[in-house]
């Protein structure tokens, strides 16, 4: 039950009506006289009366109580109370709540996140008492927070414990838990799915609290999940950094690009704002922007359609600025972009960047003789590049560690090489799911071995420049690959060129001699061996240092040390366990900032990382008024607790009926 | 309210010549024999000169010869007197109760009841009986006696125009000085509400002390048997200004009647118990009817 009328418009009613209606009683009371013949037979009336009728006084005041009662039912009548009916009567409902960064927004306040606490909470209050509801917070991974139940002290408790967090927003997980647990299997009460029960119950009703920036929505696959949308927050100015890049050039690693995009998400205003380089705190660069504002999402269904949304899209991106800092620095540094603007999103204000000590690579070359590869890396611009025999590279140890590019040339090592990077030319790691077939020498090129060119990776950093048609392969071999690989060149006999980056390690692979092909002669071959070592090297100089919230990070430490301890931006320590592997995984990546690794001892790697928003996704804070999932509109649940079933016509039936009691009354007593 | 009080200079006369002539065949009945004063047309319980044989007695000298019946004498050579029921006046005294509470109702009591009192003379009048008229509050307000015949009929109008309902009820004490003053036996014929607040019983028991033959006519207004109220109400006693603050509603009312019949009915045991004929009449009875009809049937006029 609420009141749609402030409260004081009741209660001046009240103060206006009701003393005069006493008043006036009192004053009525004075009491018409009467001339009769005798009271002698009155007075013994009353006296029998009053004997015999206990509720006497009340039957005197019985007028007044009604009237008092009409008054009553036509002042709550006035306060126009409404009844919000439960709103899903029959059904389970799922409540999907978003606790990614945009959420975090400030608004008034409360946050969003809480504005969607808030309105979870009322929509529980609107649920029956049997009713059944479960709790799924979601941000890039969804988690149960309750699987369903019907009681409603816990999951409000649950709603309670949410916690907010810097991290994307994905909902295909969510949307995936939601089904599980609220279409085809349902699991006993409080247990989750267990075992296979099919469930007899009508599929839930997904409801889910955001904002609408969802960076999946249109992958996500809703299938018998009856999906519902309330938006959550207002329209806000927000400026926002969406990406973040720094690279040492590879020629001159004292040189640093910084690459930033910044976008100005107020869908009318332009902005107007500064943004500040810090390199380790000290401010190194500044730069005025004038950001025009972006267009509001599209909030027709229809406009949504086809390639308009996509064009629309692109045009959003487009309000995008791109800015660009030449930074100089031979040392590691955090480079820190700070935006002026205090806007209602703060994560995306600040971004940061890890950059590793300036260094040029050295790069080890294991061939027993390779005149082409030797005249390329003569020519890179590489710090060192030694050479090696297959069988010293067995036998030097640690001699062939420490480079940070390992070129292995028609042979392999004979054991796991370890961490690094390698190029294989006409050979395979020893690793599971590698394996490679090499023509002999003598082998005649024919079909056995001849391939033809079928799809070829242009967008990739390796292959930027570099042409398909200088390839000219006289025999191929043949090439497995592990899951995970990515084929830059793929002939009709298999993987041509692959790239297989794994955990610690970056695998190039080519599955043909240079001696069977003319391509050393071409100007494509140094081209593609210098995108290749600069793409290994640089990405391993920065790659895993600027992450997502969310990300998992691998931090490497020496096999004696047992915990490591990572600092989270708001000093809450966390304790990594290596468990003697050498290597630890840390994923409570929620909040955006600088992350410390402790101890910060040598072999530790990395000792510092960043975690920035860089989502333009997020930073767009316009709260969506349509949600469109999975290609289709989802439903806008607008009243939480059902529909408002104005209940002051029934006040004001009830204030005529006792009128008429009240009426009738009045004339019983003169009825005779 | 104030309607149901007629003012008296508007009520009609108290007898028309249509009600006269009714009542000329009309003769007051008292159950008792009474010794009159005068010659009446009533018949003694003392042996005298008339119409109607009562009885034989022998001759003894100084009878009146005129009385002996020759016939007997002839059969059995025996003289016997012829003896005769003297007929006698009868006292009828009618009792008015004058106070306050009577002016009251349409038609007004105090009205009625000087109806029926001129009503009751003049039978009586027209049987050559004394008649008395006593106005009482609370005590004898005024009274005329002794009047005899039909031409004293004036002069009982004009006592019953002449008195008023004005004055406290107190028939206790109206009666015992009733009693004291009027010695003679006769028929009382007491005409009143009987809302006395100290009882009905005292006056009652003043007038049953006299030995008279008593009639009791409790005459109430039809508003007094159903009183249309309503609201919450002060009443005021017209008569003693006593106030009494009542929330009419429909259980009062049923409980006002029900009051008001045992108040009646037991006023009628009283009045039974004592050998008083009671009668109980509303004034929107006809005075016609409730003297052709209802006394004859009580047996107080024939």
């Amino acid at each position: 039950m609420q009141f749609l009328s402030p409260w004081y418009i009741p209660a001046l009613a009240a103060v206006l009506t009701i003393p005069p209606l006493v008043i006036m009683y009192f004053l009525r009371l004075r009491r018409h006289e009467t001339p009769v013949p005798t009271t002698y037979l009155w007075r013994k009336v009353i006296e029998d009366l009053q004997v015999n009728q206990p509720f006497q006084k009340l039957r005197k005041n019985l007028l007044l109580l009604l009237q008092l009662l009409v008054l009553f039912a036509a002042i709550f009548a006035l306060a126009k109370p409404i009844h919000k009916i439960a709103m899903s009567q029959n059904e389970r409902v799922v409540l999907l709540i978003d606790r990614s960064a945009s959420m975090t927004v400030r608004q008034g306040r409360d946050s969003r996140l809480d504005q969607a606490k808030q309105q979870a909470q009322a929509l529980l209050r609107g649920l029956r008492r049997s009713q059944k509801a479960m709790l799924v917070s979601f941000a890039d991974t969804a988690e149960v927070l309750c699987p369903f139940t019907a009681d409603k002290s816990m999951l409000a408790e649950r709603i309670r414990s949410i916690q907010p967090s810097d991290r994307t927003t994905r909902l295909e997980e969510a949307v995936r838990l939601a089904k599980a647990y609220g279409t085809t299997l349902a699991g006993p009460e409080g247990e989750g799915v267990r075992g296979i029960m099919a469930s007899t119950e009508p599929p839930a009703k997904a409801i889910v609290f955001s904002d609408g920036a969802i960076s999946d929505a249109q992958d996500v696959s809703v299938g018998r999940l009856n999906l519902e949308y309330v938006k959550v927050g207002q329209s806000d100015n927000n400026v926002g950094i969406t990406a973040i890049e720094a690279r040492r050039e590879y020629a001159n690693p004292a040189q640093i690009q910084l690459f930033l995009r910044v976008q100005n998400f107020s869908p009318k205003e332009s902005a107007h704002t500064g943004i500040s380089i810090y390199i380790n705190d000290t401010l190194a660069a500044a730069k005025d922007l004038d950001l025009p504002p972006t267009p509001p999402p599209p909030s027709d269904a229809t406009a949504q359609a086809g390639s308009a949304a996509t064009s629309q899209q692109a045009e959003r991106m487009n309000s995008s600025q791109t800015v660009a800092f030449d930074l100089t620095s031979t040392d590691a540094v955090i480079i820190e972009a700070r935006l002026q603007a205090e806007d209602a999103l703060r994560a995306d204000n600040i971004a940061r960047v890890c950059l590793g000590p300036a260094k040029q690579s050295r790069v080890l070359l294991v061939t027993a003789g390779n005149m082409f590869l030797e005249k390329v890396l003569a020519g890179l611009p590489l710090r060192q590049v030694a050479h090696m025999k297959p069988q010293e590279y067995e036998k030097a140890g640690d001699k062939a560690a420490g480079f940070d590019v390992t070129i292995f040339d028609a042979c392999a090592p004979a054991n796991d090489p370890g961490n690094g990077n390698f190029i294989f030319f006409a050979a395979a790691p020893k690793l599971p799911d590698f394996a490679i077939q090499v023509p002999p020498k003598d082998a005649p090129a024919d079909d056995t071995w001849r391939g033809t060119v079928v799809d070829f990776d242009t967008m990739h950093p390796m292959m930027r420049h570099v042409s398909v048609d200088e390839i000219l392969v006289a025999r191929w071999a043949k090439l497995s690959l592990p899951k995970g690989a990515s084929v830059l060149l793929e002939t009709d006999k298999g993987p041509g060129i692959a790239y297989v980056p794994q955990t610690r390690r970056q695998i190039v692979l080519v599955a043909f001699r240079l001696t069977d092909s003319v391509w050393p002669l071409q100007v494509g071959f140094p081209v593609f061996m210098y995108n290749t070592i600069r793409y290994m090297t640089g990405s391993a100089m920065q790659a895993e240092r600027s992450l997502q919230p969310g990300e998992v990070i691998d931090i490497t430490a020496p096999k004696d040390l047992k915990t490591l301890t990572v600092i989270q931006p708001n000093r809450a320590s966390y304790k990594v366990d290596t468990a003697g592997q050498g290597q630890g995984r840390f994923g409570a990546t929620e909040q955006t900032g600088l992350y410390h690794v402790e101890p910060r001892t040598a072999g530790v790697s990395p000792q510092v990382f960043a975690v920035n928003l860089a989502n333009a996704n997020e930073s767009d804070i316009v709260p969506r008024e349509i949600l469109q999932v999975g290609g289709e509109t989802v439903a806008i649940q607008e009243n939480l607790q059902g529909a408002n079933q104005p209940i002051w016509p029934y006040a004001i039936l009830a204030a005529l009926a006792v009128l008429c009691l009240e009426w009738y009354v009045y004339n019983r007593r003169v009825m005779v | 309210m104030d309607v149901a009080r007629p003012t008296n200079s508007k009520s009609p006369p108290l007898l028309d010549p249509a009600f006269m002539r009714r009542l000329e065949q009309l003769q007051i009945v008292s159950r008792k024999i009474f010794a009159g004063k005068f010659k009446g047309e009533r018949l003694s319980r003392r042996k005298g000169q008339s119409a109607e044989f009562a009885d034989y007695k022998n001759y003894t000298v100084g009878d009146d010869l005129r009385f002996l019946d020759w016939s007997i004498y002839a059969r059995l050579d025996k003289l016997f007197i012829k003896l005769f029921r003297e007929e006698e006046d009868l006292d009828v005294t009618l009792l008015i109760d004058c106070s306050t509470s009577m002016d009251w109702g349409e038609p007004n009591k105090f009205w009625y009841g000087r109806r029926l009192a001129a009503a009751m003379a003049y039978i009586a009048l027209g049987n050559f009986d004394r008649v008395n008229l006593y106005g009482l509050s609370d005590s004898i307000k005024s009274s005329v006696s002794g009047l005899r015949g039909r031409n004293q009929m004036h002069r009982i109008l004009g006592f019953l125009n002449g008195i008023s309902a004005l004055g406290r009820s107190n028939l206790g004490e109206a009666c015992r000085r009733f009693a004291i003053q009027h010695r003679r036996k006769g028929v009382v014929i007491i005409i009143s509400d009987f809302y006395d607040k100290s009882g009905y019983e005292e006056p009652i028991r003043y007038l049953l002390a006299s030995g008279a033959d008593i009639y009791a006519l409790q005459i109430l207004s039809p508003w007094e048997l159903q009183p249309e109220l309503a609201g919450d109400l002060k009443l005021i006693d017209i008569e003693d200004g006593d106030a009494a603050e009542v929330t009419v509603t429909s259980a009062l009312l049923a409980s006002y009647k029900k009051t008001l019949n045992n108040f009646c009915q037991s006023l009628h045991d009283y009045c039974t118990a004592r050998g008083i004929t009671y009668l109980l009449t509303g004034t929107d009875v006809p005075a016609e009817r409730l003297i052709l009809n209802y006394l004859r049937s009580r047996g107080l006029v024939r």
